[in-house]
């Protein structure tokens, strides 16, 4: 199921144009606040980061455009699925940044480059969280 | 029309200048009392810039030494507390003299007279525009920042705002002369009061103004612009930790200060959004998460003499970790929902960032600390966080008392989203099964509410257990309460014991003994 997700994402990551590409990256967003919840619930890895992730995703989310009809399965991503998640956040940013550049519409390449951003930093927030679990010492 | 502060009071006064073709004498009770409530708001916004100019002393904020006398040792100290009572008891009896403000219907409101409103407005205006030089906290950004410390440029601000208090008492009398004495006697006795309150306020200000420093400070305050928006601010030196407890409280007032306006005033900011009262629920279980990180560190590396306090720390760690446990169940209530409009900048998101990065660099060295940096940064030196513990433990405290509150209001705010239909479950499911954007249903809406009354009271719960770790650590709670009884009645004396007990609280912090505390009761007969 959650392997069958990402191929899914990595497809319409790969579409020409910029809506695969956003409504991907919206996707991503919206599993990873349920990941951040999730890791910080199970005190799994860094739980300060996973809060920090998780607000992070909620303005990303919030930002990008919630598609319509792009498939958005309620996937339960584990603990470990957080490096695959990184992988394909880090993907979408670059995806977006060279869609940016290539639309003709002002509005989503704006969108896009915003998103570029926050996609970055959310990936960075994810990685962070995937740190061994650690407290202040 | 260039943006200047003396042009939006000059505006104002025009405005309150209009309000005497008002006509009063031959309209409604309706009329007069609509009127009334008018006038009331624009002294309640006058006495608040009174408080803050006035009487709030520059010394309260953080990392800053007075830039002069304060108010409460300024030879006119007297002077100011008399205007002070005053206009308080003004805007006391006038609010007393109408009651409830009158319901209006769309109609009657749209034909409601505005030029009181106008006048409020263009003030707030202008004060908004001496707020663009200071920070959140007070703190200046800019030259005109620093001056406005100045005790001559706060004068400058108060006289040249309560002249407006001359016009309003004519309103007010007109009020008064056109009520109808048969029936409302007592209103008529109440309006005279509030005439003879501002006649007094009026002659302390004319006083005040007398002064040639205040004179040359109007002046320079009429051509005061907003900050100019590329202006770097100056670079910031890292805060101490009881700074940063400080600042903390305050964020966390102002955010409950905020979800109170919306639940009085209806939401109609768009601040409470469903991702805003998501990330401000997650910054509060890590601000939970936080607390309990900084009293492990502190009790590690804590003098013996507090060490031993500290054991009732370990009693209090579970309350925390309820507390944070279910502001995180709030989070994920919050995590598939949507509200209309959704991704507008909000200043709750800001204040509750706010709040948890001040948090966190109380525990982390890194003065510029973001939570997604998580845990791995070096921690603060021991002996730093040891010698502030009693103001910063009683500043989370404050912090989990405000969440509470936040939890009531943000329940209120939650509830109002959904009557108003303004609140959906996003679109979720694969393929076939998949669920369209839907209103929330009844079971998730109950459920919400369920997460918010058990943060509630976890809060009220990690609030009472901090309260014992406070006590236990001897901070003397009678300062704060005579804070509240300065805010209240400014009496000369109050205030000097305050600033004594404010000095004897910061020898605490440098880590002296608290004895000074107690000997100054002794001699202060407190």
């Amino acid at each position: 199921m959650t392997t069958a997700w990402f191929d899914r994402i990595a497809a319409r990551l790969a579409e020409p144009g910029i809506q695969g590409p956003l409504s991907a990256a919206w996707s991503l967003a919206n599993q990873t606040v349920y990941w951040a919840l999730a890791a910080a619930g199970g005190n799994d890895g860094d739980t300060l980061a996973a809060y920090g992730t998780h607000n992070h995703a909620i303005e990303l989310r919030g930002f990008l455009p919630e598609p319509d009809d792009g498939d958005d399965p309620e996937t339960d991503l584990t603990f470990a699925d957080g490096r695959r998640l990184a992988e394909f956040l880090e993907q979408a940013e670059r995806r977006l940044a060279a869609a940016a550049g290539t639309t003709m519409v002002p509005d989503e390449a704006l969108t896009a480059l915003v998103a570029v951003r926050l996609l970055g930093h959310t990936a960075a927030a994810v990685r962070t969280t995937l740190r061994p679990a650690q407290t202040a010492r | 029309m260039s943006a200047e502060f003396g042009e939006f009071v000059a505006l104002a006064a025009s405005y309150l200048t209009h309000a005497d073709h008002l006509p009063i004498e031959r309209s409604s009770e309706l009329y007069r009392r609509t009127v009334g409530h008018q006038a009331a708001d624009l002294l309640d916004l006058l006495l608040a810039v009174e408080t803050r100019y006035g009487w709030e002393p520059v010394d309260t904020l953080p990392d800053r030494a007075p830039t002069g006398p304060g108010p409460a040792t300024a030879p006119d100290s007297a002077r100011r507390a008399r205007l002070h009572v005053a206009l308080a008891e003004a805007a006391r009896q006038l609010r007393a003299a109408y009651g409830k403000p009158p319901a209006l219907t769309a109609l009657q409101a749209f034909q409601a007279p505005r030029y009181v409103p106008h006048a409020v407005q263009a003030l707030r205006t202008g004060l908004d525009l001496l707020a663009t030089h200071t920070d959140p906290d007070g703190r200046p950004l800019t030259r005109h920042g620093l001056a406005l410390e100045s005790t001559q440029l706060r004068t400058a601000v108060l006289v040249r705002v309560l002249a407006l208090t001359g016009t309003v008492a004519d309103l007010v009398g007109r009020l008064g002369s056109a009520t109808s004495s048969a029936s409302f006697t007592e209103r008529i006795r109440a309006l005279g009061r509030v005439v003879d309150q501002l006649g007094l306020v009026q002659q302390e200000v004319r006083a005040l103004a007398a002064d040639p420093d205040v004179r040359l400070g109007a002046v320079a305050l009429d051509t005061v612009r907003p900050r100019a928006l590329l202006q770097p601010d100056p670079p910031r030196t890292a805060e101490t930790p009881a700074q940063l407890g400080t600042g903390a409280a305050a964020s966390a007032d102002r955010l409950a200060d905020i979800s109170w306006r919306a639940v009085q005033a209806g939401d109609d900011s768009y601040a409470h959004t469903a991702s805003a009262m998501g990330t401000a629920a997650t910054n509060a279980a890590a601000v939970y998460r936080l607390t309990r990180a900084l009293f492990t560190h502190a009790a590690d590396h804590a003098p013996a003499t507090v060490s031993a306090h500290l054991a009732s720390v370990h009693a209090a760690d579970t309350a925390w970790e309820t507390a944070e446990h279910a502001w995180r169940r709030v989070a994920a209530c919050w995590a598939p929902l949507r509200s209309a409009p959704d991704n507008t900048p909000s200043a709750v998101t800001a204040e509750s960032h706010a709040l948890v990065d001040r948090v966190g660099r109380l525990l982390y060295a890194d003065p510029a600390w973001r939570m997604s940096h998580g845990h791995g940064g070096p921690t603060r030196q021991a002996p730093d966080i040891a010698a502030a513990l009693p103001v910063w433990s009683d500043a989370l405290r404050q912090i989990s008392a405000r969440l509470q509150h936040l939890a009531e209001d943000h329940a209120v705010l939650a509830e109002r989203l959904a009557d108003t239909r303004r609140l959906m479950m996003r679109a979720s499911g694969p393929g076939h099964n998949r669920l369209p954007a839907r209103p929330l249903p009844a079971g998730r809406r109950a459920e919400l509410a369920e997460e918010y009354r058990s943060a509630g009271r976890a809060s009220a719960a990690a609030a009472t257990a901090l309260a014992t770790v406070v006590s236990a650590l001897g901070v003397d709670l009678s300062a704060q309460r005579l804070h509240h009884q300065l805010a209240t009645t400014p009496d000369p004396q109050a205030a000097d014991r305050v600033t004594l007990r404010r000095s004897a609280a910061q020898l605490a912090a440098a880590g002296q003994e608290p004895q000074p505390v107690r000997r100054m009761k002794r001699g202060l007969g407190i």
